[in-house]
């Protein structure tokens, strides 16, 4: 399989403005709403704003944890939910390490980040792109980011707490 | 030709790398170009509008407090001891 | 139905803790739009004449833009009202942030109180949830606390407006903040907010803006996105803020300096933009769908002046620098971290402290009065304390918190000549001597001296397109001149009528007026795809006129007339004494004569004609 792409962002880059999550729900929603966005943003007090996505796992815990089997991998590694299939159950969210997958309260539908691009091409500041494990590796040689990522990780990944 | 100190401000200063500079010059014309050959490509872009040849919209030239085009434009005639003051787009309040 | 909004109003009794919710009138946003449009309508109409601005009976008002939370470029903005405490006239004040547009998640567009509660209470909004609660976790604390005590309730995800300890003790020109470092910071609101004993008001929505025109709306916004990132401005707002002010009013000899006695400081290099960058800053911040991140995030690593958190303003560092003649950069940040975190407006804290300075050297106050705190000029350690003891008027900081122009009533000695204040709020960071356009406005201003009512820019640099544009070729050049005094009465009332629009549809100042990206047409396009509301541009000038005409109304039944409408006699009488601008005085009379005639307004009174009235249907 070809390396797995996803969304990751600069915590010190990122203005914490929303245009991301606001572009994301008005793309495939029709509303503004940043809980009907497939990104979240934080921000903290140390300085730092996360624009936090789905990681695109290898061994997508959301897929495993689906009951309904709504969850596939598309030829392109894109994990998309079958809307279907998908009856709102939350175990997807549940099984998500990275608080990455919620379900829209209007739909009833699970919805997560599919690597479209939209928020990305909108970022005022290019603090978001798409990447693969690999590549975020290259780019960040001194391995500046994971540490931030780390510091703040229990309350970015709070499994549900702070959706 | 007249020895006057041009302080740069903000982003210009960031490319001229300095607070500011003494310069012979003439004139504000003589004077930017001057800059240019001292500064470079660097400053001409991001300063100069190449059309024009005039400093860019919303950049201001300032001879002792008072806007060049206020005075004579870029003809205003420099003298000794001036102080001119190149600021990029910057305002408010 | 208007799309874009919360679609209803809380109208909120504290005295009898009763909640109502009404839906937003659509005349009255037809007449008068959201935020600062609907407020000044709707306060006119509920404060009673001869109302206590910290009495129960005064009426605080919050309100969203109509296109707050929208993603217009700084469509973040929210606006408080009240009778202020500060002036005894109209008081209103602004903030940038996440509240507003959160408030309006959760299904409102504004919040108003009467009354007072017996004991603190915080209101909690969670959507359709509305309730008063306990504030006793709260009262006595900071800001920052508050914020953290009530995410720590109520969930992180909550966005926090509150008062600090100033706002609970009634200092005069207390603050509301919100999202820790954003401030609504003049007038005195805070103080009202603490005279209900309302501490702050939590607000969740996780609900939805559906939009007028859905299909095209991204396509539209990507438009007004890539014209602001594209605008020559952006790159030195990100890279400065708005810091780098100080550099170029040194320049033009418009820095408040020495209380107001010049327009340069010596030092102005020590506490200007380059001054902070090198080392203080973290990185730029945004607020909701702003392009140009003028926030900053920044910090003092170590010392007695350490601390992590917003970055003052222009305003602030002239404030708490040049006009206490004070070049030590890090207590300015200090002490504007101090201001921020016990809820105080910097420019009337700064423009007391260098009052008082002032009086200080000229032997009006001695050390029997301060306490035996040294005000000399620059001396950044009493800055620091008086910032602490103003906020809970301890000692010679009770006096100060009462603010300039009363505590040179209350002490005389002649100190009243040397208080900087129009209708008793101090003057903004604008030496007028240097632009006269700024003079005319901190008198024009419906909330006494205040630049941003007007915030006639135009002539500061000299924008020439856009004076051209907006009023053409035969304005120049002298209305692009600002010391020239010919013109600025048009000039700032074409500004009053835009900023008062801009304020109400819940847009910045910066983007708008400066640099002048978007102006009417741009607004009349926001309104139809995000609200569905079809307001012609002349419409929109109608209605900002009508604002503006509405607030000199209320003022006027609070006794305001054209001799209210004064510089202190330092600007209009004593020549600027150095800088580029020596030798210059305001020339007020004749700026507000042809003010009032632009405006319609009787040349003797102030007040509105009859005819003006009727025209704008008020």
């Amino acid at each position: 399989m070809s390396a797995l792409k996803f969304v990751f962002g600069s915590p010190t880059v990122c203005t914490g403005c929303m245009i991301c999550a606001n572009a994301c729900s008005m793309f495939y929603f029709k509303v503004i709403s940043p809980t009907r966005a497939r990104v979240r943003v934080m921000r903290f007090e140390d300085g730092l704003d996360f624009p936090l996505f789905c990681r695109n796992c290898e061994d997508a815990p959301c897929k495993e944890a689906c009951p309904e089997g709504a969850i596939s991998r598309t030829s392109k590694g894109v994990l998309t939910v079958n809307n279907t299939r998908c009856n709102g159950c939350g175990s997807c969210v549940k099984a998500c390490p990275y608080d990455a997958i919620s379900v829209n309260p209007d739909s009833g539908k699970a919805i997560k980040c599919i690597q479209c691009g939209e928020c990305v091409k909108r970022c005022p500041v290019e603090a978001i792109w798409i990447t693969t494990q690999k590549e975020l590796a290259d780019k960040d040689k001194n391995g500046r980011l994971p540490p931030l990522y780390d510091k703040h990780k229990a309350e970015l990944y709070s499994r549900g707490e702070f959706l | 030709m007249a020895t006057v100190t041009v302080r740069f401000f903000a982003t210009v200063r960031e490319i001229t790398g300095t607070k500011s500079i003494e310069i012979e010059a003439e004139d504000i014309n003589d004077m930017l170009t001057k800059l240019g050959q001292t500064y470079g490509k660097s400053f001409t872009n991001a300063v100069i509008d190449s059309s024009s040849g005039q400093l860019k919209r919303f950049y201001s030239c300032m001879v002792n407090g008072k806007r060049i085009e206020l005075i004579d434009g870029y003809q205003t005639r420099l003298k000794d001891k001036d102080v001119v003051a190149l600021f990029p787009p910057v305002g408010g309040g | 139905m208007i799309k874009g909004v919360g679609g209803q109003g809380l109208y909120i009794d504290l005295t009898s803790q009763s909640i109502k919710k009404k839906p937003l009138d659509e005349q009255v946003v037809r007449k008068y739009l959201l935020g600062a449009g609907f407020l000044s309508r709707t306060l006119f109409d509920m404060i009673p004449d001869g109302t206590d601005p910290l009495g129960q009976e005064n009426v605080l008002g919050f309100a969203t833009g109509l296109l707050t939370g929208s993603m217009f470029p700084q469509s973040s903005r929210h606006v408080i009202a009240a009778l202020s405490p500060l002036t005894g006239i109209w008081g209103e004040s602004h903030a940038a942030g996440f509240w507003g547009p959160e408030l309006k998640l959760a299904g409102y567009d504004s919040i108003i109180f009467t009354g007072a509660a017996r004991k603190p209470v915080y209101l909690r909004i969670q959507d359709s949830t509305v309730e008063l609660l306990d504030a006793s976790s709260v009262w006595g604390h900071d800001v920052f606390e508050t914020d953290t005590i009530l995410k720590a309730k109520h969930g992180r995800n909550c966005r926090v407006l509150s008062i600090g300890q100033a706002g609970e003790n009634l200092v005069r020109f207390a603050a509301v903040m919100n999202d820790r470092d954003r401030a609504s910071a003049r007038s005195g609101i805070g103080a009202v907010m603490g005279s209900k004993n309302l501490k702050a008001i939590c607000v969740r929505g996780t609900g939805k803006l559906e939009v007028a025109e859905p299909r095209t709306y991204l396509k539209e916004m990507d438009e007004l996105h890539r014209r602001m990132l594209a605008n020559p401005f952006t790159p030195g707002r990100a890279e400065f803020g708005t810091t780098s002010l100080i550099e170029l009013m040194q320049h033009i000899g418009r820095l408040p300096t020495y209380n107001m006695r010049q327009g340069v400081f010596d030092g102005y290099d020590k506490i200007g933009g380059h001054a902070i960058n090198q080392g203080h800053l973290i990185k730029p911040r945004a607020d909701w769908s702003c392009l140009q991140r003028c926030g900053r995030f920044t910090c003092v690593s170590e010392g007695p002046y350490a601390y992590t958190g917003g970055s003052p303003e222009f305003e602030s560092q002239a404030a708490l620098g040049s006009r206490c003649g004070n070049a030590n950069l890090e207590s300015v940040l200090y002490s504007h971290h101090l201001a921020n975190q016990y809820g105080m407006d910097t420019i009337s804290l700064g423009g007391t402290i260098s009052w008082a300075m002032e009086a200080w050297e000229e032997g009006l106050l001695t050390e029997d009065d301060t306490g035996g705190i040294d005000l000399g000029w620059g001396n950044h350690e009493s800055i620091v304390k008086l910032t602490k003891m103003i906020a809970f008027r301890e000692g010679f900081g009770d006096l100060l918190a009462e603010g300039s122009a009363r505590a040179a009533e209350k002490i005389g000695r002649g100190s009243e000549r040397l208080v900087m204040a129009v209708k008793k709020q101090e003057i903004a960071g604008q030496e007028p001597r240097a632009q006269k356009s700024m003079g005319l406005a901190a008198v024009t201003a419906a909330r006494g001296a205040d630049h941003l009512y007007g915030f006639p820019v135009l002539d500061e640099v000299g924008f020439d397109d856009e004076i051209r544009k907006r009023f053409g070729e035969q304005y120049l050049p002298q209305m692009a001149d600002r010391l020239d005094p010919t013109y600025k009465g048009i000039m700032v009332k074409e500004c009053e009528d835009f900023m008062v629009v801009v304020e109400s549809v819940g847009l910045c100042k910066y983007g708008t007026q400066i640099p002048p990206e978007f102006y009417y047409a741009d607004i009349a396009l926001g309104l139809k795809i995000h609200n569905g509301l079809d307001i012609s541009v002349q419409q929109l000038k109608t209605i900002g006129e009508r604002i503006v005409n509405l607030n000199r109304l209320f003022n006027a039944r609070f006794g305001i007339t054209r001799k209210d409408d004064a510089l202190p006699d330092r600007l209009t009488k004593e020549k600027a004494p150095v800088g580029p601008s020596k030798g210059q005085v305001v020339e007020l009379d004749r700026m507000l004569d042809e003010y009032y005639s632009s405006r319609g307004w009787n040349l003797k009174t102030g007040l509105p004609l009859k005819s003006t009235l009727k025209k704008l249907a008020l």
